[in-house]
């Protein structure tokens, strides 16, 4: 929020109309980058001993130094991972609880579904086949949303199972002794759609689809050109304009410096991510296919 | 000089036989050496008698002459019965555990069915057990016959792990079922059996307990029969699976075609306000 109360022109930009939108706050971006690290530690240590019998997944064991080293930094990658869920739901418990902030939990500025969500995928389908007028989005795009709740069913499952396989001894002596097996089913099988979904659709929706291609800044930044808000949020500027907030979201540029190093890191990120789940894929279509011949023969 | 002569001569002679030793695998190659040497069976069938030099040699067996396994050869080999190889002269704990296996009993049934020595170590290449040679060919070797179990044992993360190349603290099939006093899981005497699995998982989980114990680790998530758990656990995760990108596949495919779509409108037309894409803020 001390963003949002900058009012001086920009110092670095050279023009001084040059006005962004704050879309993401530091906080935000800062957990989405914890987000970013944590979840390519465990993708990188993690998948190559669902598919171990892939010599891409050999490959990669062998890359990172060896399967000892490997499981120390899944488990370096588990702890980051609790501590953004920490950290996340430390926020809202501060805006909510200590701020008071409205609509965190409801409303056009909040991440929970609403009705407008399901108006939002009509159009949206309608649009995809006939073109015409996309819906107006608001702050969160139901997309957006989608991603955060399958984010966090993910880190629910993944966290819940991880912790089974890592303590197996003591979680069974809660549950019954199928709680390991069925974890290691659960866990495999969700942290691949995990990175699938990540990589395929969470990539494509975010930066890979035209308007964003190659990588959308945002995420490092947190601004947004006036131009891309209101092309893509119509409905969150129709609502800040009305409610004669617009200059309050907006701040000077960032430094062009954070974009570079956030581009080039962005970049090599996308690249490896989506690498892997194009490893995943051909695995997992192969497998089937073979059982399906084999079943068939 | 006639003693020296007498010494040296009788130094000779004593050292003769163990020159004749040191040849023998040499002497016994000059035929077994030979792909094509054959004996004709009783059944019709015939056997190979032949001996990759390089396998026995770089065996744990390497340093061994022939005779120390093939007992009663004798002058007029290959005209007499030499007698079968018993592992027993040197492996008697080992053979004494075999016996009493469930293995053993199948094997005096039918030979065919049920392994002897060597059909899990091997003949001339024999490695030493404990070697990563060994190792990284145990679960395969066990699986020729036990394939559904080697398969679950892939789906647990003691197999994955191997599967990996690392053996150093991950189980392979013998260190829970024992090597040579292999037990159906019925008999109480058996490393898996209802009473003495848990001492086998406390061998590398200190901490395990009964209930951990119960963990069917060759469970099979493709079969309902063998483990309805597993089996709708998978289900209802493939169906997620199916769910999720059943939703997703299609919304970014035509997303791109739509995207597509709209430039190429904007290409022919334009006079239509220009593209909003800015490419972020970089």
């Amino acid at each position: 929020m001390s963003e949002t109360a900058q009012i001086q022109t920009p110092a670095h930009s050279g023009q001084g109309e040059e006005r962004e939108i704050l879309r993401l706050s530091g906080y935000q971006r800062f957990i989405h980058l914890l987000v970013v690290i944590a979840f390519f530690i465990l993708t990188f240590t993690g998948i190559p001993l669902k598919f171990h019998d892939w010599a891409w997944a050999k490959l990669i064991i062998q890359a990172l130094g060896g399967y000892e080293v490997a499981r120390y930094l899944h488990r370096a990658g588990a702890i980051l991972t609790f501590l953004y869920i920490f950290l996340y739901f430390a926020e809202v418990a501060y805006r909510f609880i200590i701020k008071r902030e409205k609509g965190l939990f409801w409303g056009p500025d909040s991440i929970i579904p609403r009705v407008e969500d399901i108006t939002h995928v009509v159009q949206m389908v309608i649009w995809f086949l006939i073109g015409g007028k996309r819906p107006k989005i608001d702050r969160w795009a139901y997309w957006e949303k989608f991603d955060f709740f399958a984010e966090a069913w993910g880190n629910f499952l993944l966290g819940l199972t991880g912790l089974i396989l890592w303590f197996p001894a003591f979680f069974t002596r809660l549950l019954p002794g199928f709680a390991i097996g069925m974890s290691t089913i659960i866990h495999g099988i969700e942290a691949s759609l995990a990175v699938c979904f990540i990589f395929f659709i969470h990539f494509f929706n975010a930066h890979l689809r035209r308007a964003k291609f190659p990588m959308d800044m945002v995420i490092v930044t947190g601004r947004m050109s006036m131009q891309e808000f209101e092309e893509d949020r119509p409905a969150e500027l129709e609502r800040v304009k009305k409610d004669n907030a617009l200059f309050w979201h907006q701040v000077p540029p960032a430094s062009p410096a954070l974009a570079k190093v956030g581009k080039t890191v962005g970049l090599i990120l996308l690249a490896l991510g989506l690498g892997i789940s194009v490893c995943i894929t051909y695995s997992v279509f192969f497998d089937w296919i073979s059982r399906l011949i084999r079943f068939i023969s | 000089m006639k003693i020296r002569g007498i010494f040296y001569s009788s130094l000779l002679t004593l050292l003769l036989p163990l020159a004749v030793w040191a040849q023998e695998p040499a002497d016994c190659l000059s035929c077994h050496g030979d792909k094509e040497l054959k004996k004709d069976l009783a059944d019709g069938k015939t056997q190979t008698l032949f001996v990759e030099q390089k396998d026995y040699l770089q065996s744990v067996h390497g340093n061994l002459s022939c005779t120390s396994c093939h007992t009663g050869i004798t002058a007029s080999h290959p005209q007499d019965q030499p007698g079968k190889v018993d592992c027993g002269i040197c492996h008697a704990q080992e053979t004494e555990a075999y016996k009493k296996s469930i293995h053993a009993q199948a094997f005096e049934a039918d030979p065919s069915a049920s392994p002897d020595c060597l059909r899990c170590h091997g003949t001339h290449q024999v490695q030493k057990s404990g070697s990563e040679k060994y190792k990284k060919t145990a679960v395969d070797q066990c699986g020729e016959c036990h394939a559904d179990y080697r398969r679950t044992y892939f789906d647990t993360y003691h197999g994955k792990v191997v599967s990996l190349g690392e053996t150093k603290d991950m189980p392979l099939c013998w260190d829970c079922h024992s090597a040579h006093e292999i037990l159906p899981m019925a008999d109480p005497q058996s490393n898996i059996s209802k009473e003495r699995v848990l001492a086998t998982c406390l061998y590398c989980h200190p901490d395990a307990n009964t209930k951990f114990a119960q963990y069917n680790v060759h469970s099979d998530k493709y079969s309902y029969k063998n483990d309805p758990i597993s089996f709708w656990t998978y289900f209802v995760m493939v169906l997620i699976v199916f769910f999720a990108f059943g939703l997703w596949v299609p919304h970014t495919i035509l997303w791109f075609i739509r995207d597509w779509l709209e430039n190429r409108k904007k290409k022919k037309n334009p006079e239509t306000k220009p593209p909003a894409e800015s490419g972020g803020g970089a």
